[in-house]
């Protein structure tokens, strides 16, 4: 088992199996070796979202090992699985939080997962629904607005 | 933006937005458009260019990009036709209208049918005319059938009937032309070079052919009207006709198109290797000529020269089975003139020629009219193309509607067999502005039944 603590100081105790999906946490292990005694400290995840990180490593723990990327397959954001699709219902928080997480713990399934998501409720948007989903607020002049209207018209369906 | 994530995370993101989500993002503040490294248009090019299974050779982020976006823009030029969207990266320009036709399914249905056809042996092909030349695919009754997309580089050997496998110094290469009726594929190599491939002795192989020789020669024809613009290659059998433009002056009788027809013959070494012999056998400089319309019958390569007022101009070749040192090549020149015609289009046997609602064919031979065929203007096609044999005229028509919001297509293919007078129509309709009638293709065949040859026409959509 291999113990690890949040930045709010909670303590999780987890299997080794568990553990190794995060590439950072398996260096360290290889690193300094095991000992039950001493708690790997994890100062960039709080201890909520360290409690979903390991929901969602027990829930695949049972999953092949990822496969090498393939630089020349194009990325979708339509292959999630249900179960993870119930895993990500959560708040906007929560979720970028989830992906700062997974980017910090190197698990790339996770991470793809959540980047995955926010593509998903990005898709289809108009350009003033995506400001009010992530709260932005325009920064653009009218003719910057403009410029860039021309700027991407090579690439937009007329 | 959103200053939770920062900006590796919002790149990473975007690798999974689609293109007019990836547009989309770009329009909402300076952090997301600034998102967008130098590098970003060209990978969303190529992104793009995945979505929508368009079929590029060049990596848009590499030097070669800007030659290769070059050549497709040369109208006729063969990948222009075939890619049907081309994203100029450097411009930020279109150059041609997006179609969604070549879905993954769609290809992949394609070349399944098409497999199942060539793998059959007891199949031959007749004709299997492309209802235009926007598809990847080269037809002939014998020879190289060629597929190429962004992923794979597929060819068939119909004269055999079966798939081959293909030289590694090719798969990188950029199809241009499957040569009808020989052994002969053409290539272009990332410096521009044109290349060629030949089916080995046992026509399981696709084999690299050293053809610094014929380079030369296209070359050679290319330069010597300067800057003018390169007319699509064709060929057959043995003899591959390479032409070109001169450059716009800006007065129509200035221009002038020149040919060279180039014959090639293999030669097998005894170290396993294939090196071409080329030379020129014929050049025909037509003056008063603004555009070509190559068409390629059994043997016989036409050239139809529009000079720019729709009066045209027909000349030919006969590419016969070529001695060494003796081709049996024929040509004739200026033998038919057609004028004021809507557009004019020639198998082996016939011309054909639209003028308004009236389709007029005409024999080869002469000047006599051997077919007159009305229609309605709701029937006029705005298309035709004959089969080899002569006995099918296929005019295509286009309509669009609006249904609801949507714009949609209908299109339908008359058929029209010219000795018997008879007529059969195919109709189908998309809700898209994509153009489906660019990927449909009639497939004569004839299929061996207890010892006969029947024949059959199917109509593909792909």
């Amino acid at each position: 088992m291999v113990k690890i603590t949040s930045s709010d100081n909670q303590e999780f105790t987890i299997s080794k199996e568990i553990a190794n999906q995060s590439v950072l946490i398996k260096n360290m292990l290889e690193d300094v070796g095991e000992s039950d005694d001493q708690p790997i400290p994890l100062p960039n995840v709080s201890g909520a979202i360290l409690q979903k990180v390991i929901e969602y490593a027990t829930m695949h723990k049972d999953d092949p090992p990822p496969a090498p990327e393939d630089e020349t397959k194009l990325k979708t954001s339509e292959d999630i699985e249900e179960r993870d699709k119930e895993f990500m219902q959560l708040d906007q928080g929560t979720m970028f939080e989830i992906i700062l997480a997974a980017n910090y713990l190197d698990m790339k399934n996770l991470l793809d997962l959540g980047c995955k998501t926010v593509a998903n409720m990005i898709k289809g948007k108009s350009v003033e629904e995506v400001r009010k989903l992530f709260n932005i607020v325009n920064d653009f002049t009218p003719e910057e607005e403009e410029q860039i209207r021309k700027e991407n018209e090579w690439c937009e369906d007329r | 933006m959103n200053t939770v994530l920062p900006r590796e995370l919002w790149q990473q993101i975007m690798l999974f937005c689609t293109v007019p989500d990836i547009v989309t993002l770009r329009k909402v503040c300076h952090s997301f458009h600034n998102l967008s490294d130098p590098s970003t248009n060209a990978s969303l090019w190529r992104k793009k260019a995945s979505e929508e299974r368009l079929s590029y050779a060049a990596d848009p982020a590499s030097s070669h990009m800007a030659s290769a976006l070059d050549v497709r823009l040369l109208p006729g030029e063969d990948y222009y036709d075939v890619v049907r969207t081309i994203y100029s990266w450097k411009n930020r320009t279109r150059i041609s209208q997006i179609s969604r036709a070549q879905t993954t399914t769609q290809i992949d249905h394609s070349i399944h049918t098409l497999q199942s056809l060539t793998n059959n042996t007891h199949r031959r092909f007749l004709v299997a005319e492309p209802i235009s030349h926007k598809f990847l695919i080269r037809w002939s009754s014998s020879g190289p059938l060629v597929f190429q997309n962004k992923e794979e580089l597929r060819v068939f050997n119909l004269t055999r009937g079966s798939e081959v496998q293909i030289d590694e110094k090719l798969r990188s290469m950029r199809f241009i032309y499957a040569v009808p009726h020989s052994n002969w594929v053409v290539f272009k190599d990332a410096f521009g070079e044109y290349q060629l491939g030949a089916f080995h002795t046992d026509n399981t192989v696709l084999q690299f052919v050293e053809s610094a020789d014929f380079a030369e020669l296209v070359a050679d024809t290319y330069a010597s009207f300067g800057n003018g613009q390169i007319i699509p290659i064709r060929g057959y059998g043995d003899i591959i006709v390479v032409g070109i433009k001169s450059p716009p002056t800006g007065n129509l009788a200035d221009a002038s198109i020149r040919l060279a027809a180039i014959d090639l013959n293999l030669i097998r070494h005894d170290t396993n290797e294939l090196s071409v012999k080329a030379a020129v056998r014929w050049t025909k400089t037509v003056q008063h000529a603004t555009s070509l319309f190559v068409d390629n019958h059994d043997g016989f390569l036409i050239f139809v020269f529009n000079d720019g007022f729709f009066n045209f101009k027909v000349i030919g070749i006969r590419c016969g089975t070529l001695v060494v040192g003796h081709p049996s090549m024929q040509y004739y020149d200026e033998y038919q003139e057609v004028c004021r015609a809507d557009f004019i289009t020639c198998s082996r046997f016939h011309l054909v020629a639209k003028f308004g609602e009236t389709l007029k064919v005409y024999d080869h031979g002469g000047t006599s009219m051997v077919a007159k065929i009305d229609m309605t203007s709701s029937q006029s096609p705005s298309r035709v193309v004959i089969s080899d044999d002569g006995s099918l005229i296929l005019g295509i028509e286009t309509k669009t509607n609006i249904v609801g919001k949507v714009l949609e297509y209908s299109f339908s293919v008359r058929a029209t067999d010219i000795s018997l007078g008879t007529s059969e129509y195919h109709s189908f309709s998309q809700t898209s502005d994509s153009m489906l009638i660019t990927s449909g293709l009639f497939v004569i065949y004839e299929e061996l039944k207890h010892g006969v040859w029947e024949r059959h026409r199917k109509f593909l959509v792909i």
